[in-house]
């Protein structure tokens, strides 16, 4: 069954509530004058069995909480702490009924506050705790309590709760708490019933949590609703329940707001696996005009589900004239595609999420991405190595190397674009260092030139860079990175030639090591050999090899294989560097 | 009559330490799958490590809860003039803000000041040690907190991961995760700043990791105190220790990452912490 109203809170289990009635009773003050019901009130033993059903609930749920968790560290246990500081709860509730007649509500609810110290787990238990201290500070000296001590009870575990954090946050289990005291109170001066109160607390702790998502951008961002928020509201739903006399068991709440949790996979590896995959793709905000369309107004839901195939952590809002889209998906123009058959698109961003992009951006140049003080600017020519300058965290890779050097303007465009104040260029060529000085010179901004000759020192600049650092430290740090790096490439003469003592032939290979010529022959893996033995590369030392565009993945990887077998005790790593004219270049460190 | 400090489990000190100084320590519970633990009472690193690397459930830390800080307080505030209590980062764990809430339940006799460390692991440490060294002079509380908030701004701890898989799960990357990345191999070292776990170097290997680290001290010396922690790697700790061991007067300790912390660095990981001296 759904999280529905309960058919008919009167019927089916008076015995178990006691009505205590009429004039005398300190319960009544609250009552609105001129309302006068009989109050329907709860003894200790089922306010034990209420917590009982209540920690059973939350139990069941325990891995969606787990999945929601989100905030304030995403370590997705906010269920299982939860549920085991309510067992407890439970547990002391359920000992203390059976004493007989210190069984009250009073006492039965300083058992649960006193074990609930105790026994809280992690951040959720220790807000659980002060809310049950509340609820026992409400429920002080009763026997049985009614609307109007639910309402004081639940106002007192506000208090607590809230008093219980340094620096409280609302879009949490506390504005869930706060939400439900509220409404206890407004439920009591109505003259409701306590069934009657609770399911309407239930209810507005629904609306409350589905709110979350709107209130912490955390949540927001991960398509979520508030872990704890809905672990408050399992709480009082299992009170609930119980009090209308229905089982809990196999009662399945549904996570208000339309964030979808599968039960089998959790939401919470979902989001991880998609960071370690660097899948988070581009954070997408679309607005649409929808006045002038056909239809005015789209249904929201629909829009929902429609961006929810092409989309994750999807959120639309709007209303009759505005529709706003948020999702986060590895093709944006999908979406804005979609987002213009609604309506007219006034504005629109894709942000790229990934701190790890792969194997995207073949274009010309890569988009914005978070960034901290400091942003990279680095030439690179190939898909592979395009991809690599991005995944090391670099804002922006100019299509650019030996043979296409770019211009002065490309540099200071890309300068410009760039986020920060601070910009530190990586020419990674020698032809290309004087058009990156002359850029930074017309640059208004502080720019950085670490004059990087080939893309192996622009990769291990690239390593060094700490965008919490600031310009001159990151500068310092890649010049000493690119110092320990010995560059290597293998490519074909173009030309006969003799060079530093070596004479080559037209369509020869050749090995080149930081600039001079060491190594000529017919065969690939011969020069290879030679270049990394004059190298002298030895044991411990890291080479990196970047398969260029003239050679198959078949052929390098059986090409590093044999390298590995040839120079014992160098380790190797091969990259797909997808360069143009170069076999190969190594990094050699 | 004297100030008891007080640390939690993820302080990392070594018990030699804890005993010399007579430091007390609550410890968190950290949990594979259904089963709890607690940290350094009834789990050890050595069996943490085991099935950590067994790999069926990534563990998981829970805070102290109230209570326990309570009872703890209550039971060391017998005979003390006060309690400085010294936690790890609250932007990391809810653990400082409950020792906050158990200081003000508990009834003791004499004051209790929790402090934010915005640390971990021996960064925690080091402030109680020098918190202890003070109090064992006879100091006065505000004495003391005044010494514990210079050594804060004294401490350094930077730490040479073999892998941010465990940083991640454990949710605890922070800005680390800008050290994330798949297309070339590297080793991720991370610094804790602030409060919160920033990305440091990305060196290609283990060994210029460590000779990083090695950097890293040199860079920051003169230093009082020096330590050497490590997970799974006591011998390379050694090593380390041993090449360190120019820089420091005193002894650098080596200390171990605990199943609370271990949680989040994993096997393999080796650190240092320094606490810088005055005079820099």
């Amino acid at each position: 069954m759904s999280d529905s109203p309960i058919k008919n809170p009167s019927s089916g289990h008076e015995a178990a509530l006691s009505a205590e009635a009429g004039p005398g009773s300190q319960h009544t003050d609250n009552s609105p004058p001129g309302i006068r019901v009989p109050e329907t009130r709860v003894n200790g033993q089922r306010l034990a069995d209420m917590v009982g059903a209540a920690s059973d609930l939350l139990e069941s749920h325990s891995h969606i909480v787990n999945a929601l968790n989100v905030f304030p560290v995403p370590d997705g246990d906010t269920g299982t702490n939860m549920s085991l500081t309510m067992r407890a709860v439970a547990a002391a509730a359920r000992e203390q009924a059976s004493t007989g007649p210190e069984g009250g509500v009073g006492d039965v609810a300083r058992a649960m506050a006193r074990r609930a110290l105790m026994e809280a787990r992690g951040n959720s238990g220790v807000i659980l705790s002060q809310f049950f201290r509340g609820i026992s500070e409400g429920f002080d000296g009763l026997t049985s309590f009614g609307p109007a001590d639910l309402a004081k009870a639940l106002t007192a575990a506000t208090e607590r709760s809230y008093g219980g954090v340094g620096e409280p946050v609302e879009g949490t289990m506390l504005t869930v708490i706060a939400a439900a005291a509220d409404q206890a109170r407004v439920s009591a001066s109505a003259g409701m019933t306590v069934p009657d109160a609770l399911e309407a607390v239930c209810e507005r702790a629904r609306e409350t949590v589905a709110a979350t998502q709107a209130m912490l951008p955390v949540l927001a961002e991960a398509g979520v609703v508030d872990a704890g928020g809905f672990g408050v509201q399992l709480i009082l739903r299992g009170m609930t329940l119980q009090l209308a006399g229905e089982q809990v068991e196999g009662v399945e709440v549904p996570v208000p707001g339309g964030a979808v949790v599968d039960s089998n996979v959790a939401l919470r590896s979902a989001f991880l696996d998609q960071a370690d995959h660097g899948g988070f793709g581009f954070c997408t905000q679309i607005l649409v005009d929808v006045t002038g369309a056909e239809v005015a107004g789209p249904d929201l839901g629909d829009v929902r589900l429609a961006v929810g195939r092409l989309a994750s952590s999807v959120v639309v809002v709007g209303d009759a004239e505005l529709v706003k889209i948020h999702a986060h998906t590895a093709e944006p123009d999908e979406l804005i595609a979609y987002a213009e058959s609604l309506g007219l698109v006034i504005d629109s961003s894709a942000q790229d999420m990934d701190e790890q992009e792969t194997a995207f951006s073949a274009g010309h140049r890569t988009v914005t991405r978070t960034v901290g003080n400091i942003s990279l600017v680095a030439m690179a020519s190939g898909n592979g190595l395009i991809a690599l300058f991005t995944d090391l965290g670099t804002f922006e890779v100019i299509d650019g190397g030996r043979t296409k050097n770019p211009s002065v303007k490309d540099i200071a465009e890309a300068i410009e674009r760039a986020p920060t104040r601070d910009v530190i260029v990586l020419p990674n060529d020698n032809n290309v260092v004087p058009a990156a000085r002359q850029a930074a010179d017309l640059s208004g901004k502080n720019v950085g030139i670490v004059p990087t000759v080939s893309i192996q020192q622009g990769v291990a600049a690239a390593l060094a860079l700490n965008s919490e650092a600031d310009l001159d430290s990151n500068t310092a740090a890649m010049v000493s990175a690119v110092a320990a790096v010995r560059s290597g490439e293998v490519t074909i003469a173009s030309r006969d030639v003799t060079l530093d003592g070596i004479t080559t032939v037209t369509g020869a290979f050749i090995g080149i090591l930081d600039g001079t010529l060491v190594a000529s022959g017919p065969g690939l893996s011969a020069v290879l050999d030679g270049l990394i033995r004059e190298s002298g590369a030895g044991d411990d030392d890291l080479i990196t090899l970047f398969r260029g565009k003239p050679v198959a993945e078949p052929d390098a990887a059986r090409e590093m294989a044999r390298l590995v077998d040839q120079f014992d005790g160098v380790e190797f790593e091969l990259v797909d560097g997808g360069q143009p004219h170069y076999h190969y270049l190594l990094s050699i460190e | 009559m004297t100030v008891k400090i007080v640390v939690d489990s993820l302080a990392d000190l070594p018990a030699e330490e804890v005993e010399r100084y007579g430091i007390e320590v609550i410890p968190l519970t950290v949990r594979f799958g259904d089963t709890e633990f607690k940290d350094g009472v009834d789990l050890t690193a050595d069996e943490f490590y085991r099935r950590l690397e067994a790999g069926d459930d990534y563990p998981a830390t829970a805070v102290p809860s109230i209570g326990e800080f309570v009872e703890l307080y209550e039971r060391v505030g017998q005979g003390a003039s006060g309690i400085i209590s010294i936690h790890v980062s609250s932007k990391v764990s809810g653990t400082y803000n409950a020792a906050v809430q158990g200081a003000r339940e508990a009834n003791v006799g004499c004051p209790i000041e929790a402090v934010d460390s915005l640390q971990a692991s021996m960064g925690i440490g080091l402030m109680a040690m020098v918190a202890s060294r003070v109090a064992a002079t006879g100091a006065d509380l505000p004495t003391i907190l005044s010494q514990v908030a210079s050594a804060s701004s004294r401490v350094k701890c930077t730490t040479l991961l073999d892998t941010l898989e465990y940083l991640q799960k454990g949710g605890r990357i922070g800005k680390a995760q800008a050290l994330l990345g798949t297309l070339l191999s590297f080793k991720p070292m991370i610094e804790v700043t602030d409060g919160l776990v920033h990305p440091f170097a990305r060196p290609r290997s283990r060994k210029k990791g460590v000779a990083k680290l090695i950097e890293r001290v040199r860079e920051l010396a003169p230093v009082d105190q020096l330590v050497v922690l490590h997970s799974t790697t006591p011998q390379e700790a050694n090593a380390l220790k041993a090449q360190l061991a120019d820089l420091t007067e005193i002894e650098p300790i080596v200390a171990r990452y605990g199943p609370g912390l271990g949680t989040y660095v994993g096997p393999g990981a080796l650190g240092v912490g320094v606490l810088r001296s005055e005079t820099n």
